[in-house]
C-alpha cells in the first residue's frame, strides 16, 4: 500500500488526487515502491510543488525544498490538461517547448516518472464515472 | 451543548444528529434520480416525518423544547428504517442518519415506550426467543431431517422469520446447502435482535448476541451463512455497535451460491423460463451495499429473463415491513408493499424475487391483498426448481 | 424558543375551533397542530430566532386555500407560506404564530409545459429537481435554469424572491422570467396576472406566455415574501436546450481582479452564467473544513457556462473569451482560463457540485447552519466590496467564502458572503451574526440590496431607503393585506 500525504493547496490536492487513484494497484505499487527520488513540479503562474517518493510514502511540499531534486519538470495548466486528455504526447510537448525538463540526460528517472504520473493521469482522466455521489458508494 | 444520558447505546449518534443537517430536503427523494424514496414522508407529509424532520425531533427532546408525549410516537416509529434518506444525503451524517433514528427510538422507548404493538416484540422473545410468539425450535428436529452434524465448519443461521414464517425459503436453503460442498450445522437460535434493534427496545439484544455467539462456537464453526438481509445486516453491522465480538466469518447465502458459480463447482442444469424482477432488500442494498451480486446470479439461469423496476439498487423502494412498521403499522407496511408491486407491474415480470424473509412476507401478503398475481419467490427457492450440479 | 411574538391570537376564535374548521376544510390527514409536527418548522438553517407556528396545512388545491384566506382574514390569523424552508432568511419562521401552509407535499404539480412558447406552468411546491426530471424525460430540447440550492429547493419560492440561476447572465434575476401569477388576495379573490388574464373562470393552459403589456401587477407580489397574498400558480420561462455546454474556469490571482474578469466576460454577451467563489470554497467542496489559502495561489476561480448549436459557434464563442482573458493579461493582471470539466476530473470530482446543477452545493451542507449576506450589488462596486468583506472575514478570524455572479450581460452583479457554523456550538452564532451584521453595514453602505431579507436586515435596510419608497410600500401592503395576515413582520411590517 502506499501513503500519499494529504494536500491543501490547489497543486498538491490535483497531485494527490490523480496518484491516489492507483494506490491500491499494484503495478503502480511496484513503480513507487522505494523509488525514492524526488521531483519538482512548477505550473505556470503557481508555485512550484515538490514531490517526493519516499520508500512507500508520496510527499509534498511548497516551501523548503530538498537540496537534492531529480527531476524538474514545467509546464503550464492547459498543457497539463492536454497530457492527461490525450491530446498531446510528451514528445511533441517538449519538442514544442510546452514541457520543460530539467534532469533529461537521466533518462530512466524521466521515463518512470512518465509512468507514475503522465500514465496515472491519463488513466484518471479516461474514467467513465463524472458523478461525484458515485465514488465510494459500494458499502456504508 | 445538551448533556444526552450517557447510559444511552446510541449516545455519540444523538449528539452527532445535534449539529448536523440543514434541513436541505435532499434526503426525502433518491439523489439525481428525483423520484420518491421515503415511505414515512410520502405517507404522513409533515416535515416530522422524513429524515430531517426525525434529526430536528432529537434536538427538541434532547433541550427539552418537545416534550415527550404519546404524540411523538408516529413521528419516531413510523419509519421502516429503509435508509433512502442515507442514500440521499450528501452531507457528512448521512451515513449515520439510520442510527440516529434508531437511537432516538431508544431514547423515546425509555420516556413513552414504543409504538403500539412492538412491545410485543420483546414479550414474545421473552417467552419463546422469537419476535413471533411461535414456540423456541431449537432446530434439532430440522438437523434429524437433515442429517446434520453437532458440531462443523459452517452454521446456518435461518433466523426467526426464515424458520416461522417462510419455512419454504428455510427448506429451500437447507436444500441448497446440503447439495453443496459445505460441512454445516444448525443451532438453538435466539432471534438475532434486529426487530428490537429497530425499534429501540434493547433490553434483551446484548444477552441474545451473547447466547447466539455462544452457540456458534459450540459447533466449532468459523463461519456462518443466513439467507436472511435482517440477520446479515445485523450480525454483520449491528453486533460491533453493541460490543459482541465474534472470531467468525458471516455471509448471505448469495455470496456462497456466487462463489460456487464462479468456481465452475455449482452449474444449473435447466431452465427457468420466466421473467423476473428482483426487489433489492433494504438490509442487504442500502445498509450493506450488495447490490450486483444477486443479480449476477439470476442472470446465469437460463431462461431468466430478469428486468429492472423503475426504482432499483440504491434508488429502490422499500418493501415497508421493516423497521417495526410490520407490527406497529400493519396496515401501512402493506400499503408500501402495493406501491412496490404496482412498479413490479410495469416491468411486466410474472415473478418478484428476493433475498430477504421479511420482504418475500410483506410482498405476499400485498399481492394477496391486491390481488396482484405475481409469484413471490427468494432467489433459493428459484434455485430450488432448477436442476443444479455441484461438485463436491 | 423563543415564544411567538403575540398578537392576540384565538380571541375572536378558540384554537380548538380553529383547528375544526382547518380540518373541514383539509382532511384530518392534513391538518396538525401536534407541537412534534410543528417544531420542524420552527427554525431554519439561519440564524434567525425560532417561533413555532400553531398550525400546519397541506393544501391541495385553490379552493381550500381560498376558503382559508377568508377564514383568516376574518379571525386575524397569520399565513406562513412555506415549500422546503430553504431559504436562507429566515422568511418561512412563523414570527406571529398562526397557519402555516406547506405548499410542498401536494401542490407541487407541474401543470402544463408549453413547448411552443416555452414556458411550464407550475404549482408553488415544484422543485427543480422534479422539473429537471420532467424536462429530461420529456422535453429534451428545453431547459430550465438551476441554482446554488439544493434540488428540493422550490422554483416559485426562488422566482418570485429573484433568486439567481445558472442562465443569469443571459436572463438576468429570475424575477425577470415569470409569465404569469395566480394569486390569492385578502378578501378570498382569486386573480390571474400577466396574458393568463384573459378568461373569466379559467386561463387557458397554452395563455400563461407573457408578463406584458397590461398594468403590471406582479409587482406586487415579486419580493414581497409573501406578505400581499398567496401564489397559487407560477408560470416560468423555459429556453432552449443548446445540444454543447461546457465550463470554464478563469483563475484570478490578485484579490480583486476577479470583478474585471466578471464584468469584461459578462459584457461579451457569450456565456450563460458567470459564477465566482472564492479559492476556499473550492478546498470546502473537496472536505477542507477551514481551508486556507497558500501564497501563490489564486484568489478567486470564476466558472463560465458556455452553450452553443454548433461547434463553429461555440468555437466563436470561446475565441471571444479566450480574447477578453488574454487582454485582461496584457493589462497586467494575472488570470489564467482552463476547461472546467476536465480540471475538475483531475482536481476533484467532488467539484461537479457546483457544474451539474440542481445538486447539493456540498460546502454548504456540511454544518448545521447557513447564514449569507445574498444581495444585488452594483457591480462597478466590487472591487471595494471584496476588498472590505474580505478583511471582515479576516478580522473575525473566519475563512473567508465569497460567492458572486455578473447578471444579464454585466448589468448588475450578485455579492453573496456565506457563513457556515454550527449552529447549536456556544457562541458560534453570536460569532457568526456579527460578522454578518458587519458585512450588511458596509456592503449596504456600498449600495447592496439584500434578498430574501430576515427582519433585522430590513431593519437596517430601512434606515436607508427614501421615504416615498417606504411610505408607498406600506401603503401597498396595507391596502393588500389590511389584517396583516400575510407573513407578517417581514419588512418589519
Amino acid at each position: 500500500m502506499i501513503s500519499i500525504q494529504k494536500g491543501e493547496d490547489l497543486i498538491t490536492i490535483t497531485l494527490q488526487n490523480i496518484l491516489s487513484y492507483r494506490k491500491n494497484d499494484e503495478d503502480f505499487i511496484n513503480l513507487v515502491l522505494n523509488w525514492n527520488k524526488t521531483v519538482l513540479i512548477e505550473v505556470d503562474g503557481f508555485y512550484p510543488v515538490e514531490v517526493k517518493f519516499d520508500r512507500n510514502e508520496i510527499k509534498f511540499k511548497t516551501k523548503d525544498f530538498d537540496k537534492k531534486i531529480n527531476l524538474k519538470v514545467k509546464m503550464d495548466i492547459n498543457t497539463f490538461l492536454d497530457l492527461a486528455f490525450g491530446r498531446l504526447n510528451p514528445v511533441k510537448a517538449f519538442l514544442k517547448r510546452k514541457l520543460k525538463i530539467k534532469g533529461l540526460l537521466k533518462i530512466g528517472t524521466v521515463l518512470k516518472f512518465m509512468k507514475i504520473f503522465l500514465e496515472t493521469m491519463k488513466m484518471v482522466a479516461s474514467d467513465p464515472n463524472n458523478n461525484y455521489f458515485e465514488l465510494n458508494k459500494e458499502t456504508r | 451543548m445538551v448533556e444526552i444520558d450517557k447510559s444511552l447505546i446510541g449516545k455519540d449518534v444523538l449528539e452527532l444528529a445535534f449539529d448536523n443537517c440543514i434541513r436541505c430536503s435532499t434526503c426525502k427523494y433518491s439523489y439525481k434520480g428525483f423520484e420518491p424514496s421515503c415511505p414515512s414522508g410520502e405517507r404522513f407529509l409533515f416535515e416530522s416525518y422524513w429524515a430531517s424532520g426525525k434529526i430536528r425531533i432529537i434536538r427538541g427532546v434532547v433541550t427539552g423544547e418537545l416534550e415527550w408525549s404519546e404524540d411523538l410516537k408516529d413521528a419516531i416509529f413510523a419509519c421502516p428504517t429503509c435508509g433512502a434518506c442515507m442514500d440521499a444525503c450528501q452531507a457528512p451524517h448521512a451515513d449515520y442518519i439510520v442510527d440516529m433514528i434508531e437511537a432516538l427510538r431508544e431514547l423515546a422507548v425509555k420516556h413513552i415506550g414504543p409504538a403500539k404493538n412492538q412491545e410485543f416484540l420483546v414479550s414474545r422473545c421473552k417467552e419463546n426467543f422469537n419476535p413471533y410468539g411461535e414456540s423456541n425450535s431449537d432446530n434439532e428436529e430440522l438437523k434429524r431431517q437433515f442429517d446434520l452434524p453437532d458440531r462443523a465448519d459452517w452454521v446456518y443461521y435461518i433466523g426467526c422469520t426464515s424458520n416461522y414464517r417462510q419455512q419454504s425459503l428455510r427448506d429451500s436453503t437447507l436444500r441448497f446447502l446440503k447439495k453443496s460442498c459445505i460441512n454445516f450445522t444448525l443451532i438453538d437460535e435466539h432471534c438475532c435482535t434486529s426487530p428490537m434493534i429497530r425499534t429501540g427496545q434493547l433490553s434483551i439484544v446484548k444477552d441474545y448476541m451473547s447466547y447466539n455467539i455462544g452457540q456458534i462456537k459450540n459447533t466449532g464453526a468459523t463461519k456462518v451463512i443466513t439467507s436472511c438481509a435482517g440477520c446479515y445486516r445485523t450480525f454483520k453491522k449491528d453486533f460491533e455497535k453493541f460490543g459482541e465480538e465474534y472470531d467468525f466469518e458471516v455471509f448471505h447465502t448469495l455470496e456462497l451460491v456466487k462463489q460456487l458459480l464462479d468456481e465452475g463447482k455449482l452449474k444449473f442444469k435447466s431452465e427457468y423460463n420466466k421473467t423476473v424482477t428482483y426487489h433489492d432488500p433494504c438490509h442487504l442494498g442500502r445498509h450493506m451495499g450488495v447490490y450486483e451480486l444477486p443479480r449476477a446470479i439470476y442472470k446465469q439461469i437460463s431462461g431468466l429473463k430478469l428486468v429492472e423496476m423503475r426504482r432499483n439498487r440504491n434508488f429502490a423502494w422499500c418493501c415497508g415491513a421493516g423497521g417495526g412498521v410490520k407490527i406497529g403499522y400493519p396496515e401501512w407496511s402493506v400499503e408500501i408493499s402495493k406501491e412496490r408491486l404496482d412498479e413490479a407491474k410495469e416491468t411486466e415480470a410474472t415473478v418478484i424475487s428476493s433475498v430477504c424473509p421479511f420482504c418475500r412476507t410483506n410482498l405476499s401478503d400485498a399481492n394477496d391483498n391486491y390481488n396482484f398475481e405475481f409469484e413471490v419467490l427468494d432467489l433459493m427457492e428459484i434455485i430450488d426448481q432448477l436442476d443444479i450440479e455441484i461438485e463436491k | 424558543m423563543a415564544e411567538t411574538k403575540e398578537r392576540n391570537l384565538y380571541e375572536k376564535i378558540s384554537k380548538e375551533d380553529v383547528l375544526k374548521k382547518l380540518v373541514e376544510m383539509f382532511g384530518e390527514k392534513y391538518v396538525t397542530n401536534k407541537s412534534v409536527d410543528l417544531y420542524p418548522y420552527s427554525y431554519d438553517m439561519t440564524e434567525c430566532e425560532p417561533h413555532m407556528p400553531d398550525f400546519i396545512v397541506i393544501p391541495e388545491n385553490t379552493s381550500q386555500l381560498i376558503e382559508l384566506v377568508k377564514f383568516c382574514n376574518s379571525n386575524l390569523i397569520p399565513i406562513v407560506p412555506y415549500i422546503s424552508g430553504n431559504n436562507v432568511g429566515g422568511l418561512t419562521i412563523p414570527e406571529n404564530g398562526g397557519i402555516l401552509v406547506d405548499f410542498g407535499k401536494k401542490m407541487n404539480k407541474i401543470l402544463h409545459v408549453d413547448d411552443n412558447m416555452m414556458y411550464a406552468l407550475l404549482e408553488p411546491g415544484v422543485t427543480f429537481g422534479q422539473l429537471k426530471k420532467h424536462l429530461d424525460e420529456n422535453y429534451t430540447h428545453l431547459r430550465y435554469s438551476y441554482p446554488y440550492a439544493p434540488p428540493y429547493a422550490g422554483i416559485v419560492g426562488n422566482v418570485i424572491l429573484s433568486g439567481m440561476n445558472n442562465l443569469s447572465c443571459k436572463i438576468g434575476s429570475m424575477g425577470d422570467s415569470i409569465n404569469g401569477l395566480e394569486v390569492i388576495t385578502a378578501d378570498g379573490e382569486i386573480a390571474r396576472i400577466g396574458s393568463c388574464f384573459y378568461g373569466k373562470d379559467e386561463a387557458a393552459p397554452d395563455s400563461w406566455w407573457c408578463r406584458y403589456p397590461m398594468p403590471d401587477l406582479m409587482g406586487i407580489f415579486i419580493n414581497w415574501q409573501g406578505m400581499t397574498g398567496l401564489v397559487t400558480k407560477c408560470a416560468v420561462q423555459l429556453w432552449p436546450n443548446p445540444s454543447i455546454k461546457q465550463t470554464y474556469i478563469a483563475i484570478a490571482f490578485e484579490l480583486t481582479d476577479v470583478a474585471s474578469v466578471m464584468r469584461e466576460v459578462g459584457r461579451t454577451d457569450v456565456i450563460d452564467d458567470i459564477s465566482a467563489v472564492s479559492i476556499e470554497v473550492v478546498k470546502m467542496a473537496i472536505e477542507i473544513p477551514e481551508p486556507k489559502k497558500f501564497p501563490g495561489e489564486p484568489y478567486f476561480a470564476v466558472m463560465f457556462s458556455i452553450s452553443a448549436k454548433t461547434k463553429n459557434q461555440f468555437n466563436a464563442r470561446m475565441e471571444i473569451l479566450s480574447n477578453v482573458i488574454e487582454n485582461l493579461n496584457k493589462q497586467g493582471k494575472k488570470v489564467i482560463l482552463v476547461n472546467a470539466d476536465e480540471y475538475v476530473k483531475l482536481f476533484n470530482l467532488r467539484l461537479r457540485c457546483y457544474l451539474d446543477l440542481p445538486s447539493v452545493v456540498l460546502p454548504l451542507v456540511e454544518y448545521s447552519g447557513l447564514t449569507w449576506f445574498g444581495s444585488y450589488a452594483p457591480s462597478h462596486k466590487l472591487e471595494e466590496l471584496i476588498e472590505k468583506v474580505y478583511k471582515l472575514f479576516y478580522k473575525h478570524n473566519i475563512t473567508p467564502f465569497i460567492y458572486m455572479k455578473m447578471m444579464k450581460s454585466s448589468h448588475y452583479a450578485i455579492f453573496r458572503p456565506i457563513m457556515r457554523y454550527n449552529k447549536f456550538k456556544e457562541g458560534e452564532e453570536e460569532k457568526y451574526h456579527k460578522l454578518l451584521e458587519e458585512i450588511a453595514d458596509v456592503s449596504i453602505d456600498l449600495g447592496c440590496i439584500p434578498y430574501k431579507t430576515p427582519t433585522w436586515m430590513t431593519e437596517k435596510m430601512r434606515k436607508k431607503i427614501n421615504p416615498g419608497w417606504i411610505n408607498l410600500f406600506e401603503k401597498i401592503k396595507k391596502c393588500m393585506d389590511p389584517n396583516n395576515i400575510f407573513n407578517p413582520g417581514r419588512w418589519n411590517t
